[in-house]
């Protein structure tokens, strides 16, 4: 059985039609028009316990929508969302003990009060023992250094500081599902090195499970094993990272730069299907599928017959793959 | 046992509702300064009635003599540090910074979240700046003997003052609640916050006592604002007998129902219409 269970969700959003103008203005305040939009657009997946998945898409595709809907915040026009087989909307405060939710853009900190009071207030609420409690908050000052400004008003704190305690205070009672909307916006590369190495040790320690939306391939390639990407509300693709390298010609790039042996027409006498580019600095960047072209023998005569000596290999990233999808959904 | 357990859930809300207001002191006794000049405008205005009536200042209008409607305003000015209620404007701020979808993942009530953290905040103001002010009040008004002084009818007064301070203070808060409810319909709060607050006044008997205003002032005694001033000013005046305040407090409690109830269908509605603001 899994843990979560999200069966044919949709959500329909009304906007009103505003008219232009003054006027436009004046009339639609008395004939008021809308038109909907599907932010979500029935979308069915499960997760299982101790799983990280990466939620991703454009703005706007429906990520947070989704999320929100999963966490009982926001109602679904259709569809529901099941956390250990219990329904969220009608058993939303019972759920919520077992949820930790971080929304990259609003703090759940209490502004104008000292950080350690936020996790004292959680305390209570989670009605966390003290014993659990110690044991956690040391764990999360440890792993996120928290404790230079435990007692600063929230207020005070920078950006990244905020988001650590953020981050820490959606952990502290301990939940089986964590929900990170966008948790590395806007924060620096230490600080996001800090925030995913804490979540691969959380994972791995406690067996949380994790649902992470973000723009920032590097957090989906370096976390997580399955991805779900979503565009205009629809799923374009559930499944493991390798699966869709795979799925996309498991791609590869040879950078080197020219020398005078080159020869491209040769080279594409050899391997037809290469994808041969030179920039201004005369590096030549050599794309292909794995599935078309045998990497060894392709080196073989790059180095005994051009003589390139230096060289890099890249692997297609996750971020070429998403562009990829995206425009192929525009077309369609 | 167990709704012990469930209001405790809710204390670190009722001592973050009175941190904020430590935080926030300069505000409060800013205000203090600002009423102070309210009463003394009303202290004028009533000498000026009093002494426009061919008694002068010993002249009993309305069964109010001069120095029981100065007490009036007086305690009406004390009581007015329980009515300081931040709930609609915490709601509105929550609906407008999308920060309501923090709130909603916790396991803990709404309602009882703004109900305690408005009631820490409310009753810090009382303590520390109402209550010492209206005990100061009549301490000065019994030594001098401006109005009389009987001690059993005064800790019955007292007494029902403390039942009418405890429902309104759960009165004013459902009505901010209901008002911060508004904002996930229009989160142009402004100017539905200035009709509240002029009803308010007028309904509370804040600007003048429903005795001045004849038949229709018996019949605002029974209004839910009249609990959030009047009521439990006139009967620390002892202007209410006790059979009447018990009707008043069966009133008082039949209004916080009937918004209670109002209040979680509008809540219920709000969260199927419910759009986080900032994505």
């Amino acid at each position: 059985m899994s843990l979560i269970e999200v069966k044919n969700l949709k959500k329909e959003f009304k906007k009103p039609i505003r008219k232009e103008g003054v006027f436009g203005y004046i009339k639609s305040l008395f004939s008021r028009k809308y038109t909907s939009l599907y932010a979500v657009d029935d979308i069915s997946f499960s997760i299982d316990q101790g799983e990280i998945v990466g939620y991703i898409g454009a703005n706007g595709a429906g990520k947070s929508t989704t999320v929100k809907m999963m966490c009982g915040i926001l109602h679904p026009t259709s569809g529901s969302v099941l956390i250990d087989n219990k329904d969220i909307l009608k058993y939303r405060k019972e759920i919520n003990k077992e949820i930790g939710v971080v929304f990259g853009q609003k703090t759940q900190l209490w502004w104008d009060i000292p950080l350690i009071e936020t996790f004292k207030i959680l305390k209570s609420i989670y009605e966390i023992s003290e014993e659990d409690y110690n044991e956690r908050f040391n764990f999360l000052c440890d792993l996120l250094d928290l404790r230079d400004f435990l007692d600063q008003n929230v207020r005070s704190l920078s950006l990244g500081q905020r988001m650590r305690a953020d981050f820490a205070a959606s952990l502290i009672h301990n939940p089986k599902i964590l929900y990170l909307d966008e948790p590395t916006i806007g924060l620096d590369v230490l600080v996001k090195d800090k925030i995913r190495k804490a979540i691969k040790i959380l994972n791995k320690k406690y067996k949380t499970t994790i649902i992470l939306t973000t723009h920032d391939m590097k957090d989906i390639e370096e976390l997580c094993s399955r991805i779900i990407i979503i565009d205009k509300g629809k799923i374009l693709y559930d499944g493991n990272l390798e699966n869709i390298k795979y799925q996309f010609g498991n791609i590869k790039t040879i950078i080197f730069k020219r020398n005078t042996l080159f020869s491209e027409e040769e080279l594409l006498c050899n391997f037809p299907t290469l994808d041969i580019k030179e920039n201004e600095t005369h590096d030549i960047s050599i794309s292909f599928s794995l599935n078309e072209v045998n990497l060894d023998n392709l080196l073989l005569l790059l180095i005994n017959k051009f003589k390139v000596e230096d060289f890099k290999i890249n692997d297609i990233g996750i971020e070429d793959i998403t562009k990829e999808l995206y425009e192929n959904s525009k077309e369609n | 046992m167990k709704i012990a357990k469930r209001i405790s859930r809710y204390i670190p809300f009722f001592k973050a509702g009175t941190k904020q207001f430590l935080v926030y002191k300069a505000q409060s006794f800013m205000w203090l300064i600002i009423s102070f000049v309210d009463i003394a405008f009303i202290f004028f205005l009533y000498e000026a009635v009093y002494k426009s009536n061919e008694n002068g200042l010993n002249a009993v209008i309305n069964g109010f003599t001069f120095k029981e409607i100065v007490l009036y305003a007086i305690t009406s000015f004390c009581f007015s540090f329980s009515l300081h209620d931040e709930t609609s404007y915490n709601i509105l701020t929550d609906v407008k910074e999308g920060t309501i979808s923090s709130s909603l993942t916790k396991p803990v009530s709404y309602r009882l979240r703004q109900f305690f953290q408005a009631l820490g905040n409310n009753i810090f103001q009382f303590a520390f700046i109402g209550f010492p002010l209206l005990i100061a009040t009549y301490i000065i008004y019994f030594s001098l003997k401006l109005i009389p002084f009987d001690v059993g009818s005064f800790f019955l007064n007292l007494l029902f003052f403390i039942l009418f301070y405890i429902i309104s203070t759960i009165l004013i808060n459902s009505l901010n609640y209901l008002l911060g409810l508004l904002s996930f319909f229009s989160q142009h709060m402004f100017g539905l916050q200035l009709i509240m607050e002029a009803l308010q006044m007028f309904f509370s008997g804040g600007v003048v006592p429903f005795a001045f205003m004849g038949i229709f002032g018996i019949v605002l005694n029974f209004n839910p604002f009249a609990f959030l001033n009047s009521t439990p000013i006139l009967v620390l005046m002892d202007k209410i007998d006790p059979l009447y305040s018990l009707l008043l407090v069966g009133v008082g409690i039949v209004w916080i129902v009937i918004f209670e109830l109002i209040n979680k269908l509008i809540f219920s509605s709000c969260m199927k219409k419910l759009v986080i603001q900032g994505g």
